[in-house]
């Protein structure tokens, strides 16, 4: 036992000496260097950016420092970074690197898309691209552009022209499409944030970007009716509409998150349906981090997300392939609140794909693990981050189940054996621990080193309690989220003699299960809100009972 | 009704036409426009002040008559 302090100490000591500074290597991208500035000054090579940056680390505190990056000649490269490295006013000089993701995907116009880095996608793909989840945008349409996968446009409808023609006539609605899932990996245009999830075109606007309170109402319930777990409104209005709010409410109930825009009136004052109660109110920000000017706020903001800001350029916008004006496919720079929504609406297809099933819970951890960025009117909870969401609830989250099961677990054998049910001798085989681990869904914490990329493995990222939803109606989250399971194999285990595995299982599941009722992460169909977290918890009860029975030699009687 | 005022194309949303109206009020236009931006105009329509979009920012004229002033 005296070993631990010392690990924890190396671990400690390990963790505090700084990793050396990148040098040129295979990572770096040839000829291309970033360098920071005391003041304005003369570089060699052609300056590709230029910054004003307060460098707090290495930098002086009364003035700002300028950050450049400059392309030179490959071949002169490592000459010229040590002449830079030896001048006084340069600070540091460093070789540009790749981006560190396990997963960088080869679409040529990816590397343009700021606000899906800012947004932390690329480093939640390598756990979830949102497999498993369908998200509506309720919007002008879709229109199928070419890097838009057909596959994953599911049937819509068109509340406008009443009909099943759901393609878009705008340019609004395939733009917003395309930052949830744009095809992403596909070695053409650009990427979205969430490239697995499914898109459901519900048209509710018209070709001139208008449309009634009655229609976006009817959508919205049209689209909750139909399968969507995530509904993207990147719409709004001044008047509060009882239709939409009770279609909002009705969203909700049946465990939809319904994202919606702050609104582009550029001050205080969220449009509806941003402003309901239940829905997700997202405020749109700049390259810097910082609210976009024509971003409206108030206390109804929950979340603030890339919405750009052109003032500051085209390139400062949101890129995404959509039609122009005269219906023809382009890629185009657009800035607004609405291009804002959807980054946080593929954020919450991610969360979802990963098991999660209650809105309230999607939003906490959204807001949760947002970046913070003060004024919380004009923010929400801070700044969308998908990769910290996406952290915390495989890693995180594994942690506190397995912590519920092995303290279950121990419980239970302790009991065991003081009751003369298990003899002192008698250990549990290793089998138990494993199936411990996979009843808890230690598997998830493979996710970050890229077992989502296994495609038809993409489960292992979830624990087995989430699976039947993974693929199923949401009717079968009764068969993940009960006692059903470990229950069901506690006999034919005991016959097949096979009851440590059994009994392993049952305390995982029953980790996983207190975990959900704790963490109300989870809404059955059916089920009044309320009632949820007691039934996972009496179903965690029952499936450690089912543990715990297998403990004894003999069946209890 | 009937406004006079200043068209103006705005980059939001990939681009909503507002007018700023003498009244001193801001509108969100509907309707295909095919005058300059920053023209003077006047404008008949259907004002819906508590009418859903994509622009957000003001209540919606529905042009049905447009000319330039």
């Amino acid at each position: 036992m005296t070993k631990w302090p010392l690990l924890l100490l190396a671990l400690a000591a390990c963790s505090r000496r700084p990793a050396p500074v990148i040098e040129l290597g295979d990572d770096a991208v040839p000829g291309l260097i970033d360098v920071e500035l005391r003041a304005p000054g003369a570089l060699p090579g052609k300056v590709i950016d230029q910054d004003q940056v307060e460098d707090d680390l290495y930098g002086d505190l009364l003035s700002p420092e300028v950050d450049v990056e400059i392309e030179v000649d490959p071949a002169d490269e490592a000459a010229i970074l040590a002449a830079l490295r030896a001048r006084k006013d340069v600070i540091w000089a460093e070789p540009v690197v790749t981006y560190q993701a396990l997963w960088i995907p080869n679409d040529p116009d990816f590397s343009k898309q700021w606000h899906l880095k800012a947004a932390g996608a690329p480093s939640a793909w390598d756990t979830t691209r949102g497999e498993g989840v369908t998200v509506a945008v309720i919007d002008t349409g879709i229109f199928p552009v070419d890097d838009l996968d057909p596959e994953r446009i599911v049937a819509g409808h068109n509340f406008v022209g009443r009909n099943e023609d759901a393609r878009d006539d705008h340019g609004h609605g395939t733009h917003v499409a395309g930052t949830i899932a744009q095809s992403t990996g596909n070695g053409k245009g650009v990427a979205g944030m969430a490239p697995d999830a499914k898109l459901m075109p519900v048209k509710v606007l018209s070709a001139f970007g208008g449309g009634t309170s009655h229609d976006i109402a009817e959508g919205i319930r049209w689209a909750v009716d139909h399968g969507a777990r995530v509904l993207n409104l990147s719409l709004g209005g001044g008047g509060r509409s009882l239709a939409m709010e009770s279609a909002v409410a009705y969203a909700r109930r049946r465990g939809v998150i319904v994202v919606c825009a702050s609104g582009n009136g550029g001050g205080p004052g969220v449009s509806y349906p941003a402003a309901y109660d239940g829905a997700f109110a997202v405020s749109a920000v700049g390259p810097q981090g910082k609210l976009a000017p024509y971003s409206s706020y108030g206390r109804e903001v929950a979340i603030a997300a890339p919405g750009g800001d052109k003032s500051q350029g085209e390139e400062a916008g949101v890129l995404q392939e959509t039609i122009d004006r005269d219906g023809q496919a382009a890629y185009l720079w657009f800035q607004g609140t609405s291009m804002a929504t959807p980054h946080v609406a593929g954020a919450a297809a991610l969360v979802m794909s990963l098991g999660v099933t209650s809105p309230g819970a999607v939003e906490r951890l959204l807001a949760s693990t947002a970046k913070s960025a003060g004024d919380s009117q004009k923010y929400g909870a801070g700044l969308l981050d998908a990769a910290a969401a996406v952290r915390t609830e495989t890693v995180w989250w594994t942690l506190w189940r397995l912590a519920f099961a092995i303290g279950g677990a121990l419980f239970a054998l302790k009991h065991a054996r003081a009751i003369g049910q298990l003899k002192s001798s008698e250990k549990p085989a290793g089998t138990f621990w494993g199936a411990l681990g996979l009843g808890a869904g230690a598997l998830a914490m493979l996710a970050p080193f890229g077992a989502e990329r296994v495609h038809f493995l993409s489960f292992f990222a979830v624990p087995p309690a989430a699976w039947p939803t993974r693929f199923l109606p949401a009717a079968a989250g009764y068969v993940g989220w009960s006692a059903l399971v470990p229950f069901a194999i506690a006999l034919p285990a005991r016959a097949l003699n096979k009851r440590w595995l059994a009994a392993g299982l049952a305390f995982g599941w029953a980790g996983v299960l207190l975990h959900a009722a704790i963490w109300r992460t989870i809404d059955l169909p059916y089920m009044p809100a309320l009632l949820t977290p007691i039934w996972l918890l009496a179903s965690a009860i029952v499936a450690w009972v089912a543990g715990r029975g297998l403990l004894a030699r003999e069946p209890v009687r | 009704m009937k406004v006079t005022g200043t068209i103006e194309f705005r980059d939001l949303e990939g681009g909503v036409w507002q007018l700023k109206g003498d009244d001193g009020k801001r509108y969100t236009l509907l309707g295909r426009i095919s005058e300059k931006s920053g023209s003077r105009v006047e404008v008949e329509g259907l004002l819906d002040e508590s009418g859903f979009g994509i622009a957000m920012a003001g209540p919606q004229l529905k042009v049905t008559k447009l000319k330039k002033i």
